[in-house]
């Protein structure tokens, strides 16, 4: 199971980490307020987000039916693949097919979810990724640490560092003090990836279903880059992504920028049906699409369904004070902050991610954020009712001897009158109680304020 | 369950309509030029060249060479500056719309250094959804979308170094847009 308390604990205890979460709340926070401040109607257009994605939720099959038919009738081959190793299967098996040696990526957590780049690996395959952020994750063994910017817990010491490591061909001396020379020299290095892969993986931010197309969104053309350049483009999507028109995926696509990192649109969003027509100068000669369930349509008609809406803008990540402390890894899944802890649990089992949606103080901002409108806590809450089965023994028998007592009226009164004036004997500093038994985890990081006695004689006198 | 429909599209007056678009181009960090006449498209491109001291040559997309009376070449993964063609653009948000044909390839929004987009003023439409209207209607059965419709909004960049916002992380460092006032009576 993951541990989530220890993996927090240890986040809390690192520096590094906390003062790279520390530019959370500027760089995305602020810039989505602003965004939306600039947008009367987004509420309106969030209502529609929802609307739309309930309507698919509703009618998938028929939409994936019908973008099946537009992208096969577009010259692309379409798969479903019902779990993760089903995915991984078709994959290489189109990688063994054109004898593929290196292959580029495009940003996709769906990807890290079917743990494609260790398969890939395996066979003797070289993925690479080729977003910027995940590129720097990769070279380090690490996972992203969050769906926008996998890199966030990543200092630029480090990313100079890891480069250092890696392109072992470039001069030693060279100078890689400003952030302009580490984006060049990653440019240099991708670039040649680029041109030299044989096949390009990207995920998609949604299917089309009237077109048969796939959307991407990207700020660096890495995406582009990715599915332009080889001779095969292969698409890897999770399910609940399609959307009925194109119309659809405007209106979506305006709730996605401004909530994911507050521009009104990315600099790269493209609409890609198919592999090149003949009279096409350059694009892949074969596409192949992708379907991915794992797990997925399990949720549709039960109170989980509505996390299925969700469009990875990761808003609510970016508004999580728990997120805000401990930082993406700390989840110990693919996705992180309030998504992760509603989605893990549906595609890993309660048995794995059972303390993921214990970290939560139900502050509400991840509802109040979403573009589409899920509500996170409620589904956290449902969670937490699934997974009593699941809490350590200690907790169990706390909070049985406290419900005991908080029925018992009287009983109670005199219990706390009691922890009040041993209050007193636990100071350390003048008005505050650094440390209590059986509670040293809670005062690692807080004081309770000592009782006044003049608080206490008030109270007594009600 | 009956199909939903979106709210309606945020209001831009005709007036408005090439100030917003241009404003919302520079918010994105790409820069522009204005000309009223055809044939100054080549001058505006030199002008271009001239004040930011680029001397590498220039290579067209064949929709652009025809524009300028230019020889096109398939494009070059060394090409530096690639001068394109836009197929429209949209207001809202200073974004440049192309579609892949015999008369456009993909990789010339992508690989090179400098991409230079002429751009008729008749092209630019308030939003996203009448362009895709506008691409997608006009498809008669048997008939698809191009492979490609790239909206491209401002020069590549990336934040993933330390949140610092850089351009050029793997598209084109710069963007540079030449708009002809073709609806000028001529």
């Amino acid at each position: 199971m993951i541990d989530l308390n220890k993996n927090a604990q240890k986040a809390l205890d690192d520096p590094v980490l906390q003062a790279a979460l520390h530019k959370v709340k500027p760089r995305f926070i602020d810039k989505r307020k602003k965004a939306i401040e600039a947008m009367p109607s987004f509420s309106e257009w969030r209502d529609y987000g929802k609307a739309i994605k309930d309507y698919v939720l509703n009618n998938i099959e028929k939409c994936l039916a019908e973008f099946t038919r537009n992208a096969e009738f577009s010259g692309a081959q379409v798969y479903r693949a019902i779990d993760a190793k089903a995915a991984r299967k078709i994959i290489l098996n189109i990688c063994k097919t054109h004898q593929a040696r290196l292959v580029t990526k495009g940003k996709s957590m769906v990807s890290e979810e079917i743990a494609l780049n260790e398969a890939l690996l395996h066979e003797g395959i070289t993925p690479i990724e080729t977003d910027l952020g995940e590129y720097i994750v990769q070279l380090r063994k690490e996972r992203p640490s969050h769906l926008i910017a996998p890199a966030v817990h990543v200092p630029k010491s480090a990313v100079e560092e890891i480069f250092r490591k890696t392109h072992i061909d470039l001069d030693p001396k060279r100078d890689l003090s400003a952030p302009e020379s580490l984006l060049e020299e990653a440019r240099k290095k991708l670039r040649h990836h680029f041109v030299n892969a044989d096949i390009g993986i990207t995920g998609a931010n949604f299917l089309i279903a009237e077109t048969g197309s796939i959307v991407l969104v990207t700020n660096e053309g890495n995406g582009d880059l990715t599915h332009a350049l080889p001779k095969v483009h292969i698409v890897i999507a999770s399910i609940e992504k399609v959307v009925p028109r194109l119309k659809d995926a405007a209106a979506l696509l305006r709730l996605l920028a401004r909530s994911a990192t507050g521009q009104e649109m990315s600099v790269y969003t493209s609409f890609v049906t198919g592999p090149k027509r003949l009279s096409d100068p350059d694009g892949p000669r074969e596409t192949h699409v992708i379907l991915l369930d794992n797990g997925r349509s399990q949720l549709l008609e039960t109170e989980f369904q509505d996390i299925l809406r969700c469009i990875k803008c990761g808003a609510c990540l970016n508004h999580c004070p728990i997120y805000h402390a401990i930082g993406g890894h700390a989840y110990g899944s693919v996705y992180a902050g309030p998504i992760g802890s509603v989605l893990s649990p549906a595609l890993m089992g309660l048995h794995e991610a059972a303390q993921l949606p214990e970290a939560s103080s139900f502050c509400g901002r991840c509802e109040e954020v979403c573009p589409v409108r899920i509500p996170l806590p409620k589904l956290l809450r449902q969670w937490r009712e699934k997974g009593k089965k699941y809490r350590p023994l200690k907790e169990k028998v706390t909070l049985t001897f406290w419900a005991f007592l908080a029925n018992r009226p009287a009983l109670y009164h005199r219990a706390v009158g009691l922890l009040l004036r041993c209050l007193s004997l636990f100071g350390s500093k003048k008005d505050r109680v650094a440390y209590l038994p059986f509670a040293r985890g809670w005062f690692r990081h807080r004081s309770l304020p000592k009782a006044r006695q003049s608080f206490f004689k008030q109270w007594k006198q009600k | 369950m009956m199909l939903p429909e979106p709210p309606s599209l945020p209001f831009i007056a005709a007036k408005d309509l090439m100030p917003l678009f241009t404003s919302k181009l520079v918010a994105a960090a790409a820069t522009f030029a204005e000309i009223s006449e055809a044939m100054d498209a080549k001058r505006a491109i030199a002008d271009y060249l001239t004040q930011n001291n680029i001397s590498d040559r220039l290579s067209y997309d064949p929709r652009a060479a025809e524009w300028l009376k230019e020889e096109s070449r398939p494009l070059n993964s060394d090409d530096k500056v690639r001068v394109t063609y836009a197929h429209r653009a949209i207001a809202e948000t200073g974004t440049l719309v192309f579609v892949t044909n015999d008369q456009s390839p993909n990789l010339s929004h992508f690989l090179p250094d400098i991409e230079i987009v002429l751009l008729r003023k008749s092209f630019v439409r308030p939003h996203l959804e009448e362009v895709l209207a506008e691409i997608k209607q006009p498809l008669t059965r048997g008939a698809t979308m191009p492979r490609g419709v790239f909206c491209v909004t401002g020069p590549s960049r990336s934040a993933d170094i330390e949140q610092t916002l850089l351009m050029g992380a793997h598209g084109p460092r710069y963007l540079h847009v030449i708009i002809w006032d073709d609806e000028k009576a001529t």
